[in-house]
């Protein structure tokens, strides 16, 4: 027998059993397609939820996201856009639904400027490429997208480069469906604040739209700052480590007696705007108060530290600090115990910010959560993933900023 | 980006995927060392990258694609389970008496690897990396990644090869 290590992998016994093993996964596969296609449309919304936290998919997004994000503050369902400096601006002019059976395909939103041609769809088809053709003929692939899955759902934001800067119908193609669509120009508006009302605290202007629905009120959030990353707006599903840190948890509105009413539902996501739904009709003197903001700190990124693996049943204090920008992570103790290794950190931040989660480097995987005794936080490790020594490091904080927040729904 | 659109039937899939079925084991194998979680992540290699085959936009990379599908996979179970250390003497039954005991001293080995050793291994053997784009995949040094190598060579008890 060879003494190749390729040989011998290829040596390694394959079992008979295999390919019912693998009919049984593409059987199970076949069952769950079929699972996630008999969901009512209705539903959408509920998805959303599991879509805010389920976000994946990007391919080459940023990049197309961000210039077009530059380029207009479009709020969709309203059409109107602010800053047109660079263009004429385009946009959906109703909404477009493909129903078949219980399946369905909807274009929520559509923008164009010049020949970018943005467009989010949802749907509870299978995943599926998206084209878009115009009036001519001429199709169309998307330059760049980013597609999320929730549940039953996704939804996803698809950017084209379209030949005709005038042109105003267009087909979306997916499958064998060709779904048409009309763009209309937009109404313009000069400053961001005159979309709605709005309130300012810690360099962040909030705007808010309202919108009565059959039995809910529609709150369409906006926002606008010069050097923060706005990750989420205040609801208590977003939270991580700082939710037993604040009390109030949640955006809500107050009524004029008082009352606090908080969001059944998030709806859309993103930065551009984002929907929440309240069980209430609209009426005099209702204001929207925020008590924090979710902000991520993409550039800040802590120095390493390695740590020795201790023996099983062993201690070793550390207390060392590791910073963050205003944040620091202080690393307490590691300890064994059989294949788990711990560390035990504190979690430190500066005054009006709370850190919420903090993206874990060096390792491949671990567990975390807090210790309710020690009141630490505490990272888990399985011992196969270490060597003698191990190196950690952590960057890209997200943190609750508190602030004042209270939008005057009038 | 330029999106190709491809789609795959059932059939096609499995056509694809069981051209590669004897990789998605033996690299199950690599990492959990023994047949019955093997198999149990072919089976969720296969359930997952069915369920997922929309994403593949290239059916050139549907080896690399399934394989870092079934590498996830055997980490994932890694961290969940302790690794069971009972060699399973029945799948060598069938293997000729000569053959048998290299490859149990072998199969006895690789239980032995670390999983910063196995990833390199399987990196390596199963992806046709470099050991710069080892390096690269798995943010260590070329020379890491050289010595994790043929450190693992070395507690396999193999010859360095010409690589």
């Amino acid at each position: 027998m060879t003494n190749n290590l390729k040989d011998m992998l290829n040596n390694i016994p394959v079992p008979d059993e295999i390919d019912d093993y693998i009919e049984i996964g593409l059987s199970k596969a076949d069952e769950e397609h079929r699972r996630r296609k008999s969901y009512k449309p209705l539903l959408a919304i509920a998805a959303s939820l599991v879509i805010l936290l389920a976000f994946t998919g990007i391919v080459g997004f940023d990049r197309v996201e961000a210039a077009i994000r530059r380029a207009l503050q479009y709020v969709p369902g309203y059409n109107v856009v602010v800053d047109t400096e660079e263009g004429r601006v385009l946009a959906l002019k109703d909404q477009v639904m493909h129903e078949e059976g219980d399946y369905y395909l909807v274009i929520k939103a559509a923008s164009k400027l010049g020949k970018n041609l943005s467009l989010t769809v949802e749907s509870n088809y299978e995943e599926d490429d998206i084209y878009l053709k115009d009036g001519d003929g001429n199709i169309s692939y998307a330059a760049a997208y980013s597609r999320s899955g929730g549940g039953e759902f996704w939804e996803g934001d698809f950017y084209f480069e379209v030949e005709n800067d005038d042109m105003k119908n267009y087909f979306l193609l997916f499958k064998d469906i060709e779904l048409p669509f009309t763009l209309e120009k937009t109404a313009e508006v000069e400053d961001f604040l005159q979309l709605g009302n709005h309130a300012s605290d810690k360099g962040v202007n909030l705007v808010a739209i309202k919108k009565q629905l059959e039995d809910k009120l529609m709150i369409s959030l906006l926002h606008q700052t010069e050097d923060k990353y706005i990750e989420d707006y205040p609801f208590e599903m977003s939270l991580m480590f700082a939710e037993d840190l604040i009390e109030e948890k949640s955006m809500y509105i107050l009524t004029k007696d008082g009352k606090r009413i908080y969001p059944s539902l998030p709806s859309s996501f993103g930065n551009l705007m984002s929907d929440f739904y309240f069980d209430i009709e609209d009426q005099e003197g209702l204001k929207l108060v925020l008590p924090y903001l979710k902000v991520r700190y993409y550039d800040l990124k802590s120095h390493k530290i390695k740590i020795k693996t201790p023996k099983d049943g062993e201690r070793e204090a550390i207390n060392e600090v590791l910073s963050l920008g205003d944040f620091s992570i202080e690393i307490v103790d590691v300890r064994r115990s059989d294949r788990e290794v711990v560390v035990a950190m504190i979690w430190n931040s500066p005054e009006d910010e709370i850190l919420d989660y903090v993206r874990v480097r060096g390792i491949d995987g671990y567990g975390i959560g807090p210790n309710e005794e020690t009141g630490h936080i505490e990272l888990f490790l399985d011992l196969t993933e270490l060597g003698r020594n191990f190196t950690l490091y952590f960057e890209s904080p997200s943190s609750v900023m508190l602030g004042d927040w209270v939008i005057d729904l009038d | 980006m330029r999106c190709i659109k491809i789609k795959i039937n059932r059939k096609e899939f499995e056509e694809l995927f069981n051209k590669y079925k004897t990789d998605i084991y033996r690299l199950a194998y690599t990492y959990v060392n023994n047949q019955a979680d093997a198999l149990d992540i072919v089976q969720e290699t296969a359930y997952q990258s069915y369920l997922s085959k929309n994403k593949l936009k290239d059916k050139s990379k549907f080896k690399s694609w399934i394989l870092k599908i079934a590498a996830n996979k055997s980490k994932d179970l890694l961290r969940k389970n302790k690794p069971i250390l009972v060699g399973d003497i029945s799948i060598l039954e069938n293997i000729e008496a000569e053959d048998k005991a290299s490859l149990a001293i072998f199969l006895d080995n690789l239980k032995t690897l670390s999983l910063d050793e196995k990833n390199i291994i399987v990196l390596k053997i199963y992806f046709n990396y470099t050991f710069e784009m080892i390096a690269d995949e798995l943010g260590i040094t070329v020379s890491t990644g050289k010595s994790r190598y043929y450190r693992a060579l070395e507690k396999l008890k193999l010859e360095e090869e010409s690589i």
